[in-house]
Protein backbone atom coordinates (compact mmCIF):
# COMPACT_ATOMS: atom_id res chain seq x y z
CA UNK A 1 0.00 0.00 0.00
CA UNK A 2 1.98 3.13 -0.77
CA UNK A 3 1.34 5.68 1.73
CA UNK A 4 3.05 8.66 -0.28
CA UNK A 5 1.94 12.43 0.29
CA UNK A 6 -0.35 11.45 3.14
CA UNK A 7 1.06 12.93 5.72
CA UNK A 8 0.09 16.35 6.78
CA UNK A 9 1.96 19.27 7.73
CA UNK A 10 2.03 19.42 11.62
CA UNK A 11 0.50 22.38 12.27
CA UNK A 12 -2.14 21.26 9.77
CA UNK A 13 -1.72 18.03 11.53
CA UNK A 14 -2.38 19.78 14.98
CA UNK A 15 -5.41 21.91 13.83
CA UNK A 16 -7.27 19.35 12.41
CA UNK A 17 -6.53 17.09 16.17
CA UNK A 18 -8.09 20.21 17.85
CA UNK A 19 -10.76 19.98 15.47
CA UNK A 20 -11.48 16.60 15.78
CA UNK A 21 -11.39 16.38 19.36
CA UNK A 22 -13.99 18.89 19.69
CA UNK A 23 -16.18 17.59 17.10
CA UNK A 24 -16.45 14.20 19.22
CA UNK A 25 -16.94 16.04 22.03
CA UNK A 26 -20.03 17.46 20.49
CA UNK A 27 -20.74 14.55 18.58
CA UNK A 28 -19.91 11.13 20.31
CA UNK A 29 -22.27 9.72 22.95
CA UNK A 30 -22.58 12.21 26.16
CA UNK A 31 -22.02 9.78 29.55
CA UNK A 32 -25.78 10.52 29.84
CA UNK A 33 -26.66 10.14 26.24
CA UNK A 34 -25.18 5.85 27.15
CA UNK A 35 -26.72 5.87 30.53
CA UNK A 36 -30.13 6.57 28.63
CA UNK A 37 -29.39 4.11 25.76
CA UNK A 38 -28.29 1.27 28.71
CA UNK A 39 -31.58 1.67 30.73
CA UNK A 40 -33.48 1.85 27.22
CA UNK A 41 -32.29 -1.69 26.51
CA UNK A 42 -32.52 -2.79 29.89
CA UNK A 43 -36.08 -1.79 29.84
CA UNK A 44 -36.82 -3.70 26.65
CA UNK A 45 -35.70 -6.79 27.90
CA UNK A 46 -38.53 -6.41 30.90
CA UNK A 47 -40.95 -6.08 27.76
CA UNK A 48 -39.54 -9.35 26.40
CA UNK A 49 -39.95 -11.13 29.22
CA UNK A 50 -43.52 -10.35 29.70
CA UNK A 51 -44.37 -10.36 26.10
CA UNK A 52 -44.43 -14.42 25.59
CA UNK A 53 -46.48 -15.04 28.67
CA UNK A 54 -48.72 -12.19 28.22
CA UNK A 55 -49.22 -13.46 23.96
CA UNK A 56 -50.15 -16.77 25.75
CA UNK A 57 -52.80 -15.97 27.99
CA UNK A 58 -56.77 -14.85 27.32
CA UNK A 59 -57.67 -11.66 27.22
CA UNK A 60 -59.47 -9.96 30.49
CA UNK A 61 -58.09 -11.77 33.66
CA UNK A 62 -58.72 -8.62 36.05
CA UNK A 63 -57.71 -5.55 37.15
CA UNK A 64 -54.10 -7.11 38.10
CA UNK A 65 -53.87 -8.64 34.79
CA UNK A 66 -54.76 -5.40 33.31
CA UNK A 67 -52.13 -3.90 35.16
CA UNK A 68 -49.02 -6.33 34.52
CA UNK A 69 -50.37 -5.91 31.25
CA UNK A 70 -49.54 -2.09 30.66
CA UNK A 71 -47.11 -1.44 33.13
CA UNK A 72 -43.97 -2.27 31.38
CA UNK A 73 -45.32 -0.99 28.02
CA UNK A 74 -45.78 2.28 29.90
CA UNK A 75 -42.43 2.16 31.32
CA UNK A 76 -41.29 1.72 27.71
CA UNK A 77 -43.45 4.42 26.59
CA UNK A 78 -41.86 6.80 29.23
CA UNK A 79 -38.57 5.84 28.50
CA UNK A 80 -39.38 6.33 24.51
CA UNK A 81 -40.48 9.48 25.40
CA UNK A 82 -37.31 10.51 27.32
CA UNK A 83 -35.22 9.20 24.94
CA UNK A 84 -36.90 9.48 21.34
CA UNK A 85 -36.31 6.05 20.96
CA UNK A 86 -39.28 4.68 18.80
CA UNK A 87 -38.67 1.00 18.78
CA UNK A 88 -39.78 -0.03 22.02
CA UNK A 89 -39.39 -3.53 22.28
CA UNK A 90 -40.70 -6.88 20.44
CA UNK A 91 -44.32 -6.56 19.45
CA UNK A 92 -44.26 -3.46 20.58
CA UNK A 93 -44.14 0.50 19.00
CA UNK A 94 -44.49 3.58 19.58
CA UNK A 95 -44.47 6.95 17.28
CA UNK A 96 -45.09 10.76 17.99
CA UNK A 97 -48.55 12.15 18.00
CA UNK A 98 -49.47 15.80 17.56
CA UNK A 99 -52.49 15.36 19.85
CA UNK A 100 -51.56 12.87 22.50
CA UNK A 101 -47.71 12.88 22.76
CA UNK A 102 -46.97 9.21 21.74
CA UNK A 103 -48.95 6.70 20.26
CA UNK A 104 -48.60 3.42 20.88
CA UNK A 105 -48.95 -0.17 19.29
CA UNK A 106 -48.86 -3.34 21.05
CA UNK A 107 -49.13 -6.51 18.74
CA UNK A 108 -50.51 -9.80 20.31
CA UNK A 109 -49.76 -13.42 18.93
CA UNK B 1 -47.53 -6.79 39.85
CA UNK B 2 -44.60 -8.38 38.42
CA UNK B 3 -41.62 -9.11 41.37
CA UNK B 4 -38.54 -7.35 40.10
CA UNK B 5 -36.08 -8.02 42.12
CA UNK B 6 -33.35 -9.60 40.17
CA UNK B 7 -32.38 -13.32 41.24
CA UNK B 8 -28.56 -14.19 41.09
CA UNK B 9 -28.88 -15.56 37.67
CA UNK B 10 -30.29 -12.59 36.10
CA UNK B 11 -27.69 -10.13 38.16
CA UNK B 12 -25.01 -12.40 36.71
CA UNK B 13 -26.14 -11.60 33.02
CA UNK B 14 -26.89 -7.88 33.55
CA UNK B 15 -23.57 -7.92 34.78
CA UNK B 16 -22.35 -9.53 31.94
CA UNK B 17 -24.44 -6.80 29.52
CA UNK B 18 -22.70 -4.22 31.33
CA UNK B 19 -19.51 -5.38 30.86
CA UNK B 20 -20.04 -5.60 27.30
CA UNK B 21 -21.72 -2.49 27.02
CA UNK B 22 -18.87 -0.39 28.36
CA UNK B 23 -16.24 -2.09 26.64
CA UNK B 24 -17.57 -1.63 23.22
CA UNK B 25 -20.67 1.42 23.08
CA UNK B 26 -18.41 4.22 21.63
CA UNK B 27 -16.49 2.15 19.49
CA UNK B 28 -20.06 0.77 18.37
CA UNK B 29 -21.69 4.14 17.94
CA UNK B 30 -18.75 5.66 16.00
CA UNK B 31 -19.28 2.47 13.80
CA UNK B 32 -22.81 3.28 13.20
CA UNK B 33 -21.98 7.12 12.63
CA UNK B 34 -19.28 6.46 10.29
CA UNK B 35 -21.19 3.82 8.17
CA UNK B 36 -24.42 5.97 8.26
CA UNK B 37 -23.36 9.98 8.70
CA UNK B 38 -26.88 10.03 10.81
CA UNK B 39 -26.26 10.59 14.14
CA UNK B 40 -29.94 9.24 14.77
CA UNK B 41 -30.10 5.92 13.04
CA UNK B 42 -26.58 5.88 14.96
CA UNK B 43 -28.26 5.70 18.15
CA UNK B 44 -31.21 3.62 17.06
CA UNK B 45 -28.74 1.27 15.38
CA UNK B 46 -27.00 1.25 18.61
CA UNK B 47 -29.87 0.39 20.52
CA UNK B 48 -30.62 -2.28 18.34
CA UNK B 49 -27.29 -4.17 18.37
CA UNK B 50 -27.36 -3.63 22.23
CA UNK B 51 -30.72 -5.39 22.75
CA UNK B 52 -29.56 -8.17 20.62
CA UNK B 53 -26.49 -8.57 22.88
CA UNK B 54 -29.07 -8.50 25.66
CA UNK B 55 -31.02 -10.98 23.97
CA UNK B 56 -28.02 -13.23 23.15
CA UNK B 57 -26.29 -12.38 26.88
CA UNK B 58 -26.45 -15.63 27.90
CA UNK B 59 -24.51 -16.85 25.39
CA UNK B 60 -21.91 -14.12 24.87
CA UNK B 61 -20.71 -14.80 28.56
CA UNK B 62 -19.12 -17.95 26.91
CA UNK B 63 -16.95 -15.60 24.75
CA UNK B 64 -13.92 -14.31 25.50
CA UNK B 65 -14.13 -10.18 24.91
CA UNK B 66 -12.35 -10.28 21.29
CA UNK B 67 -15.14 -13.08 20.07
CA UNK B 68 -17.87 -10.70 21.57
CA UNK B 69 -16.31 -7.77 19.73
CA UNK B 70 -16.52 -9.95 16.13
CA UNK B 71 -20.23 -10.80 17.30
CA UNK B 72 -21.17 -7.38 17.86
CA UNK B 73 -19.92 -5.98 14.89
CA UNK B 74 -21.00 -8.66 12.59
CA UNK B 75 -24.43 -7.87 13.82
CA UNK B 76 -23.99 -4.36 13.66
CA UNK B 77 -22.83 -4.94 9.77
CA UNK B 78 -26.52 -6.97 9.01
CA UNK B 79 -27.83 -4.09 10.65
CA UNK B 80 -26.86 -1.24 8.97
CA UNK B 81 -26.98 -3.49 5.76
CA UNK B 82 -30.91 -4.10 6.46
CA UNK B 83 -31.08 -0.05 7.28
CA UNK B 84 -30.31 0.43 3.36
CA UNK B 85 -32.27 -1.88 2.08
CA UNK B 86 -35.35 -0.34 3.75
CA UNK B 87 -33.98 3.18 3.03
CA UNK B 88 -35.31 4.97 -0.07
CA UNK B 89 -32.17 7.35 0.02
CA UNK B 90 -29.06 6.35 1.66
CA UNK B 91 -28.13 9.50 0.57
CA UNK B 92 -30.88 11.55 1.98
CA UNK B 93 -30.41 9.88 5.56
CA UNK B 94 -26.87 10.68 5.74
CA UNK B 95 -27.99 14.51 4.64
CA UNK B 96 -29.81 13.94 7.92
CA UNK B 97 -28.78 15.84 11.67
CA UNK B 98 -30.18 15.23 14.62
CA UNK B 99 -31.26 19.03 16.12
CA UNK B 100 -30.63 17.89 19.88
CA UNK B 101 -26.88 16.71 19.04
CA UNK B 102 -26.60 19.41 16.91
CA UNK B 103 -27.03 22.23 19.25
CA UNK B 104 -25.92 20.57 22.20
CA UNK B 105 -22.64 22.25 22.33
CA UNK B 106 -20.80 23.75 25.36
CA UNK B 107 -23.65 26.73 26.72
CA UNK B 108 -20.97 28.47 29.08
CA UNK B 109 -19.39 29.92 26.35
CA UNK B 110 -20.24 33.24 25.35
CA UNK B 111 -22.82 33.97 22.55
CA UNK B 112 -19.72 34.87 19.78
CA UNK B 113 -17.91 31.74 20.91
CA UNK B 114 -20.89 29.37 20.51
CA UNK B 115 -21.15 30.70 17.07
CA UNK B 116 -18.21 30.21 15.86
CA UNK B 117 -17.75 26.71 17.56
CA UNK B 118 -21.22 25.57 16.10
CA UNK B 119 -20.16 27.17 12.76
CA UNK B 120 -16.87 24.83 13.25
CA UNK B 121 -18.70 21.60 14.08
CA UNK B 122 -21.29 22.26 11.46
CA UNK B 123 -18.13 22.62 8.69
CA UNK B 124 -16.95 19.16 10.11
CA UNK B 125 -20.42 17.64 9.77
CA UNK B 126 -20.40 19.21 6.35
CA UNK B 127 -17.19 17.89 5.71
CA UNK B 128 -17.52 14.18 7.39
CA UNK B 129 -20.39 13.55 4.99
CA UNK B 130 -18.37 13.93 1.76
CA UNK B 131 -15.45 11.54 3.10
CA UNK B 132 -16.46 8.09 1.39
CA UNK B 133 -17.97 6.04 4.07
CA UNK B 134 -14.63 3.41 4.25
CA UNK B 135 -12.63 6.41 4.93
CA UNK B 136 -15.02 7.74 7.69
CA UNK B 137 -16.14 4.26 9.81
CA UNK B 138 -12.01 4.13 9.76
CA UNK B 139 -11.58 7.38 11.13
CA UNK B 140 -14.77 7.49 14.03
CA UNK B 141 -13.60 4.22 15.05
CA UNK B 142 -10.08 5.82 15.93
CA UNK B 143 -11.23 8.94 16.88
CA UNK B 144 -14.28 8.64 18.16
CA UNK B 145 -14.65 4.81 19.32
CA UNK B 146 -10.50 4.90 20.66
CA UNK B 147 -9.76 1.66 19.11
CA UNK B 148 -6.38 0.65 17.45
CA UNK B 149 -5.83 -0.12 13.76
CA UNK B 150 -5.59 -4.07 14.70
CA UNK B 151 -9.06 -3.96 16.33
CA UNK B 152 -10.62 -1.87 13.84
CA UNK B 153 -9.31 -4.24 11.07
CA UNK B 154 -10.75 -7.26 13.47
CA UNK B 155 -14.19 -5.36 13.47
CA UNK B 156 -13.78 -4.29 9.61
CA UNK B 157 -12.10 -7.53 8.24
CA UNK B 158 -9.72 -5.71 6.75
CA UNK B 159 -5.59 -5.47 7.82
CA UNK B 160 -3.90 -3.39 10.02
CA UNK B 161 -2.66 -1.67 7.41
CA UNK B 162 -5.43 -0.49 5.33
CA UNK B 163 -7.02 0.92 8.25
CA UNK B 164 -4.17 2.84 8.95
CA UNK B 165 -4.41 4.17 5.01
CA UNK B 166 -7.74 4.85 5.01
CA UNK B 167 -7.13 7.09 8.57
CA UNK B 168 -4.41 8.66 6.80
CA UNK B 169 -6.55 9.34 3.67
CA UNK B 170 -9.67 10.57 5.66
CA UNK B 171 -7.44 13.03 7.40
CA UNK B 172 -5.50 14.19 4.43
CA UNK B 173 -9.20 14.57 2.49
CA UNK B 174 -10.57 16.71 5.88
CA UNK B 175 -7.72 18.83 5.80
CA UNK B 176 -8.56 19.80 2.10
CA UNK B 177 -12.15 19.89 2.47
CA UNK B 178 -11.96 22.02 5.62
CA UNK B 179 -8.77 24.20 3.77
CA UNK B 180 -7.13 24.24 7.07
CA UNK B 181 -3.94 25.14 5.46
CA UNK B 182 -5.47 28.28 4.12
CA UNK B 183 -7.16 28.77 7.45
CA UNK B 184 -3.63 28.58 8.97
CA UNK B 185 -1.93 30.16 6.21
CA UNK B 186 -4.09 33.58 6.80
CA UNK B 187 -3.61 33.43 10.64
CA UNK B 188 -0.11 33.66 10.04
CA UNK B 189 -0.26 36.36 8.07
CA UNK B 190 -1.83 38.79 10.04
Amino acid sequence: MTDHNLDLPPDTDACLDRLLAEWVEHRGLSTARTEQLRQAVLAMHELDAATPALAAASLDQGAEWWSSLFTPLLTALSQAATTGYLSVGTGMEAEPDPGVGYRAYMRLA
Amino acid sequence: MVDRTPDAATSGLVRCFNRIYDANHRALHAYFLGRTGDPEAALDLSQEAFLRVWRNVSKLQELTPQRQRYWLYTVAKNLVADLYRGSASQRAVRQSVVAELRSGGNHEEGPQAALESRERLEAVDAAMNELPEDLRTALLLQVMGRLSSSQIGEALEVRAGTVRYRIAMARKRLAELLRLAEHLGTKGRT
